[in-house]
């Protein structure tokens, strides 16, 4: 019964987010926004095991919403009541930003994931972002507005991998991870829709594979990953993180080279300096935690040791982060 | 393309055998695969075995794709015959001949988009294979330290041929475009990954972490092959883009000329085997990076040359060491010595190989270090200085060296492991000291005529 109540208002999440992106006013974008939020809330109060823990973790992130939801609105009615377009988009600004967890305005990401179910970590961490992303103005008639965004998004893609490298817990670790990613997305939307279209498909791909192989081994901290994870998973889960390594020719080499590619045709040097610059700190984190991952002195199952079904799963992920990189390039 | 198609069968193939089998399958087919590659060998011009959309090989090319085969199953040879490699391994065969795959098509492509990836996917299966048989935790660091800077320095280059792909609508390597002047952060950019990788001073610091890190096989490989990718990336770009001598290849050399006394110096100094023979590397590549920056034929000559004797002396030291370690279960050089009494054929392969590191004729290295030095010497005469403190201190290590190891003070307990070296353990080195006498026959193959 609580499974179908989860998958139940998660669709009911799913629908208003699908909704908002064909909303033209900014005030329906916002009411499908706080509907998909407000969805979530159940979603992520289900535990099959409940504790004092899962509350923490959603009335933070309740909160938070909230309180974005609050300065978009206001910075809305700002505009409509009295054109003060430079405090309106400046409270928007700061909603957004609040909303998607952007550095400065990051505190809540990592102390919300740690209390929440995987689930919950890949729909707020990937799934919620990336429509979230889609939405928001761009603030171009507001240019400092719109540079203030842009160095928020930097700041996260720098910040990021490097609160990675002093994660914990796993779920701190997929926190900070993705607000790195969210950094990237919002940076992939200064150049088209279409690239945060086909971006959040690939971070959302990538992240459910990943998210499930942690869920499955139950894993809690980063230093026992190893021997955690199932060993059946091991080899799917050295290819993400060698995709997320930035190494070709895996899949997140090949978005980060058309983000780069980009970038050069605009000129864009911060943007260029700032993928550089994160994806070299990204590089060492995940060489750091494939590390504890193969280094295990448990002897488990290897590869194709698992179920039909987990088999299917671990050969899906590495062909996903193996190949698909070659056909992005390709289709883009 | 006939070559990477007769190695994707090969491998199919090998699948299908035994476990035991297939090391000695998988080094037959190494073998094979270099005399395959020698079809490619057809002196200055391109090649017309090899011509294709993708791939185009010079003798430049050829000469690195035939070092790359020959090193990949030397490594396999000598990782079958240690003890010290534990796990599965047959991993080790596919990662070794996936790093073979990769290498080979590095040198045989077309594109310079396509050369970075391959240039950047060789990274892993070298990491895997510290990762899997490094001996101790400090490995993760050296990896880590390997990554960032050979990744690190290749940014610039991502930057250059995206620019390439942008604006010209190409990264086509075998376009030669005018001389242009361009400026010292343009060629930084271009060459930068490259001196990382082979490695030059001052960012060489990478490749002793890596070296005391890896496994026998994987020092081989770096040592062998992997560091020549920086000569053969250099070669390509002065290529592409009509580099001719500048500032900033007067300073690079400079730099170099630095790094060869201090890699020297730094030899004097070392107690760990593998240590030594690392920064040893670095002083010898720095007579690359010379003869490439000189910007001669002579200094062509010379760097490849010594591009190649290094691709084979420096995983011969790197044998003997695995074998001589292995012995004592340590690398100190002093403990070693116990090795070389219990087992005199050693001192005497010890002796050849250092004698060929230090470039004692008829080994070829001497050959490219006069013509590096008549390069350098040729812009400002002074530099001879330097260079003949590299040659005193270079001598003084060398002699150190063997006299650690070959010291006779007699001890009441020799402390070793076995006290027998087979011939099975040492096919590897014979293998490596045939090819320096072919290069030592044909050592102005690299001439343009």
């Amino acid at each position: 019964m609580q499974m179908l109540s989860m998958i139940v208002f998660l669709v009911m999440s799913l629908m208003a987010s699908i909704a908002m992106l064909f909303m033209s006013s900014i005030f329906w974008v916002w009411v499908m926004t706080d509907v998909g939020t407000l969805f979530l809330i159940p979603f992520l109060s289900a535990e099959t095991r409940p504790k004092k823990s899962w509350f923490t973790g959603v009335a933070t992130y309740f909160v938070v919403q909230f309180f974005g939801s609050v300065m978009i609105l206001g910075g809305i009615i700002l505009d409509w009541a009295i054109q003060a377009t430079d405090c309106s988009s400046a409270m928007m600004c700061f909603g957004f930003a609040l909303k998607l967890g952007m550095v400065p305005l990051h505190f809540w990401v990592s102390r919300s994931f740690v209390y929440f179910h995987y689930g919950g970590i890949f729909i707020v961490g990937a799934g919620q972002k990336v429509f979230v992303v889609a939405c928001v103005p761009l603030f171009s008639d507001v240019p400092l507005c719109a540079y203030a965004y842009y160095l928020m998004a930097v700041g996260s893609m720098i910040y990021g991998p490097i609160a990675m490298f002093n994660a914990i817990a796993v779920k701190s670790f997929l926190a900070y991870s993705s607000v790195t990613h969210t950094g990237f997305l919002v940076i992939g939307s200064f150049f088209g829709l279409h690239i945060v279209y086909a971006y959040s498909f690939i971070y959302c791909v990538s992240m459910a594979f990943l998210v499930f192989m942690l869920w499955s081994g139950d894993c809690k901290f980063m230093k026992n990953l190893g021997s955690e994870l199932p060993g059946y998973y091991k080899t799917g889960f050295v290819c993400i993180a060698m995709s997320f390594s930035g190494f070709p020719p895996f899949l997140d080499f090949c978005t980060k080279f058309v983000i780069i590619q980009l970038s050069m045709e605009q000129n864009s040097t911060i943007t260029i300096t700032a993928v550089l610059t994160s994806s070299l700190i990204n590089l060492i984190v995940w060489v750091w935690v494939l590390f504890i991952v193969t280094s295990s002195e448990v002897k488990e199952p290897g590869f194709l040791s698992g179920t039909t079904g987990q088999n299917v799963l671990n050969m899906s992920c590495i062909i996903w982060n193996l190949f698909m990189g070659a056909g992005f390039s390709m289709l883009y | 393309m006939g070559l990477l198609i007769l190695m994707a069968l090969n491998c199919f193939c090998v699948m299908f055998l035994n476990k035991k089998d297939q090391t000695v399958a998988v080094v037959n087919c190494f073998g094979m695969w270099s005399a395959f590659s020698l079809m490619y060998w057809g002196g200055s011009g391109v090649s017309r075995e090899s011509l294709s959309e993708l791939f185009c090989v010079d003798i430049y090319s050829s000469s690195m794709i035939s070092l790359s085969l020959w090193i990949c199953g030397i490594s396999i040879l000598v990782s079958s015959c240690m003890i010290n490699l534990r796990g599965v391994f047959n991993t080790y065969l596919v990662l070794v001949t996936l790093l073979c795959f990769l290498l080979v098509q590095c040198f045989m492509v077309n594109t310079l988009a396509m050369f970075y990836v391959l240039f950047e996917s060789t990274l892993i299966p070298l990491a895997s294979i510290i990762g899997i048989w490094g001996g101790q935790i400090e490995r993760v660091p050296s990896i880590q330290y390997m990554a960032a800077y050979t990744v690190g320095g290749s940014f610039p280059l991502l930057l250059i041929f995206i620019t390439m792909e942008v604006h010209a609508g190409s990264s086509f390597m075998w376009f030669i475009s005018m001389k242009t002047s361009l400026n010292w952060m343009f060629w930084g950019g271009c060459f930068l990954g490259f001196l990382i990788k082979l490695p030059a001073f001052p960012f060489h610091s990478w490749l002793p972490k890596a070296h005391v890190q890896a496994p026998v096989g994987g020092s081989v490989i770096l040592a062998g092959i992997l560091l020549k990718l920086g000569g053969y990336g250099i070669t390509r770009m002065m290529m592409l883009f009509s580099y001719t001598l500048e500032s900033f290849g007067i300073l690079v050399m400079s730099f170099s000329i630095v790094g060869s006394v201090y890699g020297a110096f730094m030899c004097l100094r070392q107690s760990d085997i593998k240590k030594l023979i690392a920064y040893s590397s670095v002083s010898h590549m720095a007579f690359s990076i010379m003869g490439l920056f000189s910007c001669t034929e002579v200094g062509m000559v010379g760097a490849y040359i010594m591009l190649v004797s290094h691709g084979f002396i420096s995983p011969g030291l790197f044998v003997l060491s695995g074998i001589n370690s292995e012995m004592v279960h340590s690398r100190k050089i002093k403990v070693m010595s116990d090795g070389v009494r219990a087992a005199p054929s050693l001192g005497f392969f010890w002796l050849v190989m250092i004698m060929a590191n230090l470039g004692v004729p008829p080994c070829p290295v001497i050959i490219s270090e006069v013509l590096s030095v008549v390069c350098v010497i040729a812009l400002y005469p002074w530099v001879f200085v330097l260079l003949l403190m590299y040659f005193i201190l270079s001598g003084a290590y060398s002699f150190s060296l063997y006299c650690q190891l070959t010291r006779t003070k007699k001890k009441i307990k020799m402390k070793v492991f076995f006290n027998e070296v087979t011939l099975k353990d040492m096919s590897a080195l014979y293998f490596l000291f045939y090819p320096l006498a072919e290069v030592l026959f044909k050592w102005d193959l690299w001439a343009m005529m």
